[in-house]
């Protein structure tokens, strides 16, 4: 009896012990677990399709690659110190960026036609925008300067401008289609690898995503590793044709 | 794509059978441990209190040897650790001294009697030290058996694998890590009770020692008295 007391004690006390570092341990586990570099959901590029020029596509192309440049440059020069800086001023200066790129995708009588005829474009390139913009913002861990996410979205519509270019869309594409693409680069931007993440259950429509990331081949990307690494390495693409009438 | 969260009981489900093995052998021995760890801790308590409890009633003087002798003997348990020392002797000095031995003889029985007493008693502070000591000692490396094998076997994986990333192989070693982690969770409690509790036993045996020699002098003095 006496041994049996002695030794009841130290056990439940033993077991209630191992139970509480085992609760600890399960509790806590998450937090140090390792999380994943770079989001899955936030970083997204969504390839709308916005305007279809054959005439326009070869200059596009030439001097596309000067303008992302010059792009990016312009946004980093902005002397404005962060703290300072207004919450909505991000989307100013994007707004100054898109008359640049509104240029691009001017029908060739634009000249001559005025302001009107650009607005339906314009709208929808604003409004292509805007997602990018949230979805950018939400990314941002409050430490990166405004800057660096800004040039990180210059580079994410340079991206999204090449793969709606290389689009062509078959004639089974409907509105609401959707097609989610896994791209996998290489620092020096050449894609390697496009994994259909999600179907959108035509299999026209999906090859026609495929097949313009790929014939893209090559995507202008940051030369700074880290920032590389962070967004560039892999990201998601969602195809969504939204401006036709079926 | 492996990127599911790995939870601690996943790494536990998922480990190899000897991983797993290792990990249930080396948390019985930490749970084992511990209850030896409570066990001395208050065993060894209770005898250092109770020996200084009746070294103040011993030395205060207002009972003598007999009456003292007697009230131990009332006890419905059994005496322990310090007491069981007095009663021995002076039991052994009683008979010894109804034999009608000589001074010499008598003492030399009383102390026989309280040195065999004394190593009772030893033998029953030291129960367990032993296995703490066991444990402390070679759960690490039982731990690290486990790693090994797991590690090895997560490498074996990696031969096969024809696309080589650290993915393949993290999760093997991650599972396989938890046998080291479990091994030192067992040992480091268990060396710190094993010296702990062995420096406590030392204390408790010289404090024996020193009353055994003053009780026997105090004898010594009251047989040459008579």
């Amino acid at each position: 009896m006496r041994v049996s007391f002695t030794y009841l004690v130290p056990s439940l006390l033993a077991v209630i012990l191992h139970a509480t570092v085992l609760g600890l341990v399960i509790a806590n586990w998450s937090e140090a677990a390792p999380t994943q570099p770079f989001g899955d959901e936030l970083f997204y590029i969504k390839a709308n399709l916005v305007s279809e020029n054959p005439h326009k596509q070869k200059e596009i192309q030439e001097g596309r690659s000067i303008k992302v440049e010059q792009a990016a440059h312009e946004l980093t020069s902005f002397d404005v110190p962060t703290h300072s800086r207004e919450p909505d001023t991000p989307i100013a200066v994007k707004d100054t960026y898109q008359m640049d790129r509104r240029k691009d995708f001017l029908p060739l009588n634009s000249e001559t036609a005025g302001e009107e005829v650009l607005d339906p474009v314009t709208k929808r390139l604003i409004k292509l925008e805007k997602p990018l913009m949230i979805l950018g913002f939400k990314e941002e861990n409050g430490r990166m300067a405004v800057t660096d996410n800004e040039k990180t979205q210059a580079y994410i519509s340079q991206i999204q401008r090449d793969i709606v270019q290389n689009w062509s869309r078959p004639p089974s594409a409907r509105n609401g289609m959707q097609v989610q693409l896994r791209v996998f680069l290489v620092p020096t931007g050449e894609v390697i690898e496009v994994i259909l993440e999600k179907r959108s259950g035509n299999a026209a429509f999906d090859r026609s995503a495929v097949l313009a990331v790929t014939k893209a081949e090559r995507f202008l990307v940051p030369s700074d590793s880290r920032k590389f690494e962070k967004n560039f390495r892999e990201f998601t693409i969602l195809f969504r044709p939204e401006d036709l009438r079926l | 794509m492996v990127n599911e969260s790995l939870s601690i009981l996943d790494l536990v489900i998922n480990a190899s059978a000897v991983v797993q093995a290792v990990m249930a052998i080396l948390v019985l021995a930490s749970l084992v441990s511990w209850i030896m760890i409570f066990q001395r801790w208050f065993t060894l308590a209770g005898i250092s209190r109770n020996a200084i409890q009746f070294e103040n009633d011993f030395w205060s003087g207002e009972k003598d040897l007999r009456q003292l002798y007697f009230e131990l003997a009332d006890h419905a348990h059994s005496s322990v650790g310090i007491e069981s020392i007095f009663s021995s002797g002076f039991k052994e000095f009683t008979r010894s001294k109804q034999e009608g031995l000589d001074a010499e003889r008598v003492m030399e029985n009383v102390q026989r009697a309280m040195r065999v007493a004394l190593s009772r008693e030893e033998e029953r502070l030291e129960t367990h030290l032993p296995f703490l000591a066991t444990v402390g000692s070679t759960s690490p490396y039982v731990g690290l058996f486990g790693t090994v094998w797991g590690i090895m076997n997560s490498f074996r994986g990696l031969a096969t694998a024809n696309q080589v990333s650290l993915a393949v192989v993290a999760p093997g070693i991650s599972e396989a890590l938890v046998a080291t982690a479990i091994g030192l969770f067992a040992a480091i409690p268990a060396v710190i009770a094993y010296n702990r509790f062995s420096a406590q036993v030392e204390v408790i045996m010289n404090r024996f020692e020193a009353f055994t020699e003053e009780f026997s002098s105090i004898l010594h003095r009251s047989i040459l008295e008579s």
